[in-house]
């Protein structure tokens, strides 16, 4: 009976201590959130761009490199990168804002007025393995912001067609 | 014989440490990165992904709670059961990864490295295994010697 009690006492200050240390921690996360879940369709490869109801009925969709292609190119929207600001200094799609899925708090203020006043957002990680931006897309669409495209194919695909790569842009630092 | 020698105070006395080491480390490793072990523990595709952010939030407090138990004495009994409980999950889990990662990459079990979500990063899996096990039989080890000390000889 003393084990349990201990045992059920240990859990109980765990429980206590890790909900608050949470709740203050600059990196504390929403345990009630479930940005895991895969929410994202693929894009039918005929259209997006005339596609603005469709989209908002499904939020986060799938992109190809085309697809992105022309969302770069037409400028339509904020460009976000999901991967490591090591990785984003490095090399980055042009014109693409650092937001490190694993640390948003701090990136996310930054970028958050900008990021309501973009129609349309997209998001990249590393290569098609990387499920970061489809987390990072799952956790923009709880925060309210649609419709958002996922590059599946991510800076990987994007180098791989030789395309242009910018370098620290801005400061990756959060 | 043996039984003396495991149960010598000096012996239980460097396991506390060691766990209390172990534990603390690791567990300060993932309290500063939540949503990274919540993504972590989401690969041994066992647990629902409602609860991955609470568990890796609670997950880490609970060995760093075991952790100060051993270095103080505290609650001795209760965190040795729970180390060895917790540690024969972990080596469960990770065999279970291990085994899906072999299944599905066809790479030997002697050859496979990945990040447990331990706190230690990348790991060599079947030291890893092994290393669980042998932190259950530490807090088997605590655990009866707090027995010994309170069970009289006669009952033994």
């Amino acid at each position: 009976m003393k084990i349990f009690k201990q045992i059920i006492a240990i859990l109980a200050i765990s429980f206590i201590s890790g909900l608050g240390f949470n709740a203050f921690s600059p990196r504390g996360i929403n345990v009630f959130d479930n940005p895991w879940s895969r929410n994202a369709i693929d894009a039918p490869a005929y259209q997006l761009e005339q596609s603005v109801q469709w989209m908002q009925e499904e939020p986060i969709i799938f992109v190809d490199f085309d697809q992105a292609c022309r969302f770069i190119e037409d400028q339509e929207g904020m460009i976000l990168d999901a991967r490591t600001p090591e990785d984003y200094k490095e090399g980055h799609i042009p014109g693409a804002h650092p937001l490190f899925f694993y640390n948003m708090n701090e990136y996310y203020t930054k970028l958050e007025s900008r990021l309501l006043e973009s129609p349309v957002i997209l998001t990249y990680c590393g290569d098609f393995n990387c499920e970061d931006s489809e987390f990072l897309a799952n956790e923009l669409f709880n925060l309210g912001h649609v419709p958002i495209l996922v590059y599946k194919g991510g800076f990987e695909e994007w180098k791989a067609h030789q395309m242009p790569v910018e370098k620290s842009r801005e400061e990756a630092q959060g | 014989m043996m039984e003396r020698l495991l149960l010598h105070p000096l012996i239980v006395w460097g396991c506390r440490l060691i766990v209390a080491a172990v534990l603390l480390y690791a567990a300060v490793q993932k309290i500063w990165m939540p949503l990274e072990f919540a993504r972590l523990l989401r690969e041994y595709h066992l647990l629902p992904d409602q609860i991955l952010n609470l568990v890796a939030v609670i997950l880490p407090w609970v060995e760093i709670i075991c952790g100060l138990c051993f270095l103080s004495g505290l609650w001795l009994v209760g965190a040795a059961v729970l180390l060895s409980a917790m540690n024969t999950v972990f080596a469960f889990a990770i065999s279970y990864r291990a085994w899906l990662i072999m299944s599905t990459t066809g790479v030997d079990f002697f050859d496979l490295s990945f990040d447990c979500g331990c706190g230690f990063g990348v790991v060599y899996i079947p030291t890893k295994i092994l290393e669980n096990l042998i932190l259950v039989g530490v807090g088997l080890i605590i655990l009866f010697s707090r027995w010994r000390a309170h069970v009289p000889n006669s009952v033994r």
